[in-house]
């Protein structure tokens, strides 16, 4: 970020009122300023007060829907930090390792899904291979499950592991893909770069597909559909972003 | 079980303590669904009262209200009370979703047509709206302690959802004076208000 003065921005933080690039950098800050994170509570404490202010509007009408959706919607696991230190963090990680896995298998069997993936990256690379990465991150003692909702109906999911340095991306219920287009994974770097990390053509139910990236400085996954031919650098309008850092 | 429900009736005479929001949300956050059914009725109408000021129009905010309450329901073990309010966390995923959904808007096709006709509504429009519109006293007279520009810059970034950088446009100045007035007036609100993050 080329704004010298980055304590200043906590307000625009706290009013969401910076670019995702900008709230992606400034967060980084935020892991390592306590003096930043505390103003940032407080000033969000007012912004909400803001908002407090509004007058309230009956949501009567929304609550079948959120209803029906929490009803199929799984909770995020609880996590540490990411830089919690992993023997202070390991007998709760290896219960969340093991509810990761247990998620991710329960899903299998509740759709009976069959598992394909050939991302760019995976399709010279052996069913082995694949399931290898797959089991080293879902069996990693700092697991952690990330969550969206995909525009279109169903749910991206990125479990990650850092000290696999791997991740994985599910997803579920997926809306089909139209004729010659395919599901494209991207990274969102914290610097804002955006780069391709495997494309896959979903079938029903779960989709397992490994994260052809370094998680290393790593923001958000992406979700794209795209022509299978498309094979330029820019990321298009993505239909589901997972923020790794919230 | 031979309790009989009258000492029970007894204590809420006296006066029971209703679960917090924040209990409400902790509860959630272990899966219980009836609490959180509770919390929808508590918190919904602030959410969707947020998002609307943000987006205005009234088919997607109810789309975007819809997606927070899931998202709270989704993110609930992660919810922190050491760090603030259940319905700060929750505002705060509420307005930070409509203005994602705002900007997702301008970006695309109809991008400067949307982005001109929210920049073009005069700011003196917004502020009487703004006023009128606010229910808490104490919110109104907080505001009317800030300077002109601070008023402004949180005003066009909190109830109209722009980034500092079109508040800075819309008001004609530097990128940077527009973040510190923002910051400025969020202190002058804290200090003016006593909130409790």
């Amino acid at each position: 970020m080329s704004t010298p003065a980055l304590h200043l921005l906590t307000g625009a933080y706290a009013a969401n009122a910076l670019s995702p690039q900008e709230r992606a950098a400034f967060r980084e800050h935020l892991a390592e300023c306590a003096t930043c994170a505390d103003e940032v509570r407080e000033l969000q404490g007012v912004a909400a007060a803001l908002g407090e202010s509004l007058p309230e509007t009956s949501a009567s009408h929304l609550r079948a829907g959120v209803f029906a959706e929490v009803a199929r919607t799984p909770q995020e696991l609880r996590r540490r930090p990411l830089d919690a230190p992993v023997a202070a963090a390991r007998h709760g990680s290896r219960g969340a390792r093991v509810l990761v896995a247990a998620s991710v298998v329960a899903l299998f069997v509740a759709t009976g899904a069959s598992v394909v993936a050939f991302g760019q990256h995976q399709r010279m690379a052996d069913e082995a291979g694949r399931s290898s990465a797959i089991s080293q991150v879902l069996t990693a003692d700092d697991a952690h499950t990330f969550g969206a909702p995909v525009a279109g109906g169903g749910s991206a999911t990125v479990v990650m592991s850092q000290s696999a340095s791997k991740a994985l991306f599910v997803g579920k219920a997926l809306p089909a893909a139209a004729a010659g287009q395919v599901y494209k994974i991207w990274v969102v770097m914290n610097d804002g770069r955006e780069i391709p990390a495997g494309s896959f053509v979903p079938r029903s139910g779960v989709i397992v597909v490994p994260i052809a990236h370094d998680l290393h400085g790593v923001a958000e996954v992406a979700l794209t559909v795209q022509s299978a031919a498309d094979s330029t650098d820019r990321m298009p309008s993505p239909i589901a972003m997972v923020d790794l850092r919230t | 079980m031979q309790r009989s429900f009258k000492p029970a009736l007894r204590s809420r005479v006296i006066g029971i303590e209703l679960p917090t929001e924040d209990d409400l949300l902790q509860a959630a956050a272990g899966g219980d669904q009836g609490a959180y059914s509770a919390l929808f009725e508590l918190v919904s109408p602030a959410v969707v009262a947020v998002v609307r000021q943000v987006l205005r129009d009234v088919a997607q905010s109810d789309e975007v209200a819809q997606e927070v309450m899931v998202e709270v329901w989704r993110r609930a073990p992660n919810f922190d009370p050491d760090k603030g309010r259940a319905r700060t966390w929750i505002l705060t995923i509420a307005h930070r979703r409509a203005t994602d959904r705002v900007r997702h808007e301008e970006a695309a096709s109809s991008r400067e047509r949307r982005y001109w006709s929210r920049i073009e509504r005069e700011y003196d429009v917004v502020a009487e709206e703004v006023e009128a519109h606010l229910e808490r006293e104490d919110v109104r007279l907080a505001l009317r302690s800030l300077t002109p520009l601070q008023r402004a810059a949180i005003e066009l970034a909190y109830f109209e959802g722009h980034t500092y950088v079109q508040v800075a446009e819309a008001l004609n100045v530097p990128v940077g004076t527009a973040s510190t007035r923002i910051r400025d007036a969020l202190i002058r609100l804290r200090d003016v208000m006593g909130v409790t993050p």
